[in-house]
């Protein structure tokens, strides 16, 4: 889209907030979230996972808000010209480059997963998942079918002949890129408006199935539904033992808690702020943006909260579930499909489960898909077909390498770890300093009460200055004190994982050269002299 | 389930629904749109 193209717009406020709404909520929220309350605490992670909500998640949420429509008005969309127009400098353009970077990648590695989501979907519709009759053989199946689907034993093993995990990918690719041509309003808000409502209904139907479980077996008394939620929601005490809410005293409890409100509201993605930069000058952007997060919240703690492990609890039991609920993967993929196989109308459940699993996935991968589109078109001057087609095949090469380097998913586990995990905390830790040190919180907050239906509270000004840097280095410390050094040695150990660093490395230097240029072309074009009085140079 | 852990779920459910009702219910009220 050239300059002289029409500006996109949403097309109404419920548009803008489904569509961030879609873009926060995904996987996590039904099996991350669950599966880390349930390790870290019980229903006592729910204290540090609410103090991080309110002074680092929705803050954070604000910032990228604001950063969007603030910086929009040079008629700009992507991170680069975002926060150029606050800064410009070689470190705003760097970070730019980080927050097209991430989306790009984990888009890479997630369509891949959302394929899975689908296929298992359409197994479950067309009565292809047959496990047999032996309930004892259950879990082995489902454990040995998702590997072979996913092609875990050997590299390369997706790629010969079409497979299914491709034939699904392809699909996935198709559908993505067909919203994402269709623009803001006519493709992602209209997809959101169905896919969203759509999601939260058929979690709902699934939540009224799990706690209407009761007691499915009588020999087994203690699998019920009320001790299925009691495995999710009862406090446990610490690591180091103690009483009832010992594990607040653990750090590692903070840790994850914070870390997965960090991870579920999707902040750091340079998503949030590339759609609030598609409002006009004066709409709201406080209540806006509190109500995505709102509903990211319903889902996770309302909906996930409520399903996946009362559900695999009543099925499996405690020690099973135990051993698999720290795995997102583990726990939606091998342990779930065993639930369905002893639930009445269970393919039914299983189509709606994997269904609404597609939808979360589906609403969050078009969202990463937007930054890089608005970028090429506003920082190369590429038309919507040129842009669609680049990021085509720019992605289209990166998840080809994740599905033929599949085996032990070692290039989706690097992307996920060094991209979809580290640089989210880094990029989130920029934009917060951009906005309460750069922009100024003073004046960060007044520009969200601009226009806004609701006004944000004076205080959180001193939050997003001092706290929330704070909070973000405790994260990505302990992160890096916990995982950096096994995840070093793990590149250098195996080839696949090497050729995947590399691999990113080459796209990141792609897209910082092309971030360079843009700069340059913005320049040539005078979009900084429309400045409005007081901003930056 | 214990008595710590209805407290914990329904004090959490219950301020989950009770932020988003009222932020969609602030937003259908004020709604003008973003057109």
């Amino acid at each position: 889209m050239t300059s002289e193209t029409k500006r996109e717009a949403w097309g109404s406020k419920i548009g803008v907030i489904l569509a961030v709404a879609g873009s926060a909520v995904g996987l996590g929220n039904f099996l991350r979230f669950p599966g880390r309350a349930a390790l870290y605490g019980g229903g006592a992670f729910m204290i540090p996972y609410f103090i991080s909500l309110l002074i680092l998640g929705i803050p954070i949420c604000w910032v990228e808000w604001v950063i969007g429509r603030h910086a929009s008005q040079r008629g700009l969309h992507s991170a680069a010209g975002l926060f150029s127009v606050i800064s410009r400098s070689n470190v705003s353009r760097f970070f730019g480059a980080v927050a097209l970077f991430i989306p790009v990648v984990i888009y890479m590695y997630y369509v891949f997963i959302e394929a899975w989501c689908l296929a298992y979907a359409w197994d479950y519709l067309v009565g292809n998942v047959a496990p047999g009759e032996d309930a004892k053989q259950y879990a082995s199946y489902f454990s040995a079918h998702f590997n072979a689907f996913i092609g875990v034993h050997e590299d390369g093993s997706l790629l010969r002949g079409l497979s299914k995990a491709v034939i699904f990918l392809i699909l996935c690719f198709a559908v993505n890129f067909f919203l994402i041509y269709r623009g803001i309003s006519k493709g992602i808000e209209e997809f959101c408006k169905w896919a969203m409502p759509a999601l939260i209904v058929a979690a709902i139907i699934m939540l009224v199935r799990v706690l209407t479980l009761g007691t499915p077996n009588p020999e087994l008394p203690e699998q019920n539904v009320l001790n299925g939620l009691g495995f999710m929601w009862n406090p446990k005490a610490g690591n180091a033992g103690g009483g009832t809410f010992s594990a607040l005293a653990d750090p590692q409890v903070w840790l994850e808690a914070a870390g997965q409100i960090f991870f579920s509201l999707s902040v750091g993605f340079g998503i949030i702020m590339t759609y609030a930069s598609y409002l006009k000058p004066d709409d709201d952007v406080v209540l806006s943006g509190l109500t995505a997060s709102a509903t990211n919240e319903f889902c996770e703690v309302c909906l996930g909260g409520l399903i996946t492990i009362p559900a695999a609890f009543v099925f499996l039991g405690a020690t099973p579930l135990a051993a698999v609920a720290g795995s997102s993967i583990g726990l939606g993929f091998h342990a779930v499909p065993v639930v369905f196989e002893y639930l009445p109308f269970g393919a039914f459940f299983g189509f709606l489960w994997f269904g609404l699993l597609f939808l979360a996935a589906i609403t969050s991968s078009i969202s990463m898909l937007q930054p890089a589109i608005a970028f090429f078109e506003e920082g190369l001057g590429l038309d919507r077909p040129r842009s669609v087609l680049l990021l085509l095949a720019l992605t289209g090469i990166g998840t080809l390498l994740v599905v033929y380097y599949s085996k032990d998913t070692v290039a989706l586990d690097v992307m996920d770890f060094w991209v979809g995990s580290t640089m989210l905390i880094v990029l989130a830790l920029f934009e917060v300093i951009l906005f309460g040190w750069v922009l100024g919180a003073e004046r960060g907050i007044a520009e969200a009460n601009r226009g806004s239906d609701l006004r944000i509270p004076g205080f959180f000004g001193f939050v997003i200055r001092y706290v929330c840097p704070v909070y973000l280095l405790f994260i990505l410390g302990g992160f890096a004190y916990q995982n950096f050094a096994a995840q070093a040695r793990a590149v250098l150990a195996r080839p696949a994982a090497l050729v995947t660093v590399e691999f990113m490395a080459a796209v990141f230097i792609l897209l910082w050269v092309l971030v360079e240029l843009a700069g340059r072309r913005w320049d040539r074009e005078r979009r900084w002299e429309t400045a409005v009085a007081g901003e930056r140079r | 389930m214990t008595l710590a852990g209805w407290v914990l779920m329904l004090a959490s459910v219950s301020f989950v629904l009770s932020l988003t009702v009222f932020c969609f219910w602030k937003v259908l009220k004020n709604s003008g749109g973003s057109r």
